[in-house]
């Protein structure tokens, strides 16, 4: 039987697969394109919209982790635009340069949402736990 | 509860069941894996990374930052420091006023910090013989008996350090997390 997924937990599971698409890219450098970091900008951006809504029901320290989390995606994505504006499409730096930024974006975005699913099963533990009676 | 864990095993077959293991607590909702990854010990004795893409330089640098956490959580320099360290930390934001006498403190406890890690580093080789895997994650866990009972069946030996403020004042709030892979992979030997 699967297990449901919170919101949360899908959240991550996007996370998590676009830090694996990243790590991909990195790891075929020679072969890395700029429609491949076009590709994942994308991702990036829908990921940081998601994550900047999901982050208003959150704790005050896990909401903290998610938001600098959103700036670090949308600090990547713009980083992409900037480099597609400046003429880098064609440099292999410049591929190189937005993977690194883009995977370090996800690689935070993971945490926090992590961080944000841990909070969530830590209260739904408590509010199951058994209660010691009060004589 | 936040926690560093690691677990030492005798064979990479057995460190790989327990990653996988450990992963699939979390996609049960048992725990909840923030990070990890694995390194071995080879017979050269090297501690290197078990990564999927890494070339071989990159995988021993990596190998090196996750050996820090591994004697950090295993060793007793590390078990010494996370006391000592919370509290001259303590100390020096305490007394960190102006900007010059800020940018000084920063600077001394970067130094610390590198040397603590480096010790942890050391340790790790005591932890890690020849030939040995070890887990090293950064987990959240309600009930320690959860991951303890499934590892049981693997054997090995698990240890386990609180993430809280005086770990991370003494070796540096996020300085392991980018070693973790925040997902289960493949683990490669060689």
């Amino acid at each position: 039987m699967t297990k449901p997924q919170t919101v949360l937990e899908t959240a991550r599971r996007d996370a998590q697969d676009l830090h694996k698409k990243i790590s991909a890219n990195i790891a075929s450098a020679e072969h890395a394109t700029w429609a491949d970091v076009k590709a994942v900008q994308a991702d990036i951006n829908a990921l940081g919209t998601k994550m900047a809504a999901l982050a208003t029901d959150q704790a005050e320290d896990v909401k903290t982790g998610i938001k600098a989390a959103v700036s670090k995606l949308e600090a990547a994505g713009k980083l992409v635009e900037d480099k597609a504006a400046a003429g880098a499409i064609a440099a292999k730096d410049g591929v190189k340069h937005a993977n690194a930024a883009m995977l370090e974006s996800a690689h935070k975005a993971a945490q926090s949402l992590s961080a944000a699913v841990a909070a969530a099963r830590t209260k739904l533990a408590h509010a199951i736990e058994p209660k010691k009676v009060i004589a | 509860m936040n926690t560093y864990i690691a677990s030492v095993f005798s064979s990479d077959d057995k460190a790989h069941q327990a990653l996988r293991r450990r992963w699939a607590l979390g996609d049960e909702g048992e725990l909840t894996v923030h990070g990890a990854a694995v390194v071995r010990r080879d017979d050269m004795g090297h501690i290197r990374v078990a990564d999927r893409h890494s070339d071989l330089g990159m995988r021993t640098a990596i190998g090196v930052g996750v050996g820090a956490l591994l004697g950090l959580i295993a060793g007793p320099v590390g078990a010494a420091v996370g006391i000592a360290g919370a509290a001259a930390m303590s100390v020096g934001a305490a007394t960190g006023v102006g900007a010059l006498a800020g940018a000084a403190v920063g600077a001394t406890a970067d130094a610390v910090k590198e040397t603590r890690r480096e010790n942890a580093a050391d340790e790790a080789f005591f932890t890690l013989k020849h030939s040995q895997s070890a887990v090293v994650a950064e987990i959240s866990e309600a009930w320690t008996s959860v991951l303890d009972e499934a590892m049981k069946p693997l054997g090995g030996t698990i240890y386990r350090r609180a993430n809280n403020a005086a770990t991370n004042a003494a070796f540096g709030a996020s300085y392991y997390k980018s070693y973790l892979y925040p997902y289960y992979y493949e683990p490669m030997y060689g």
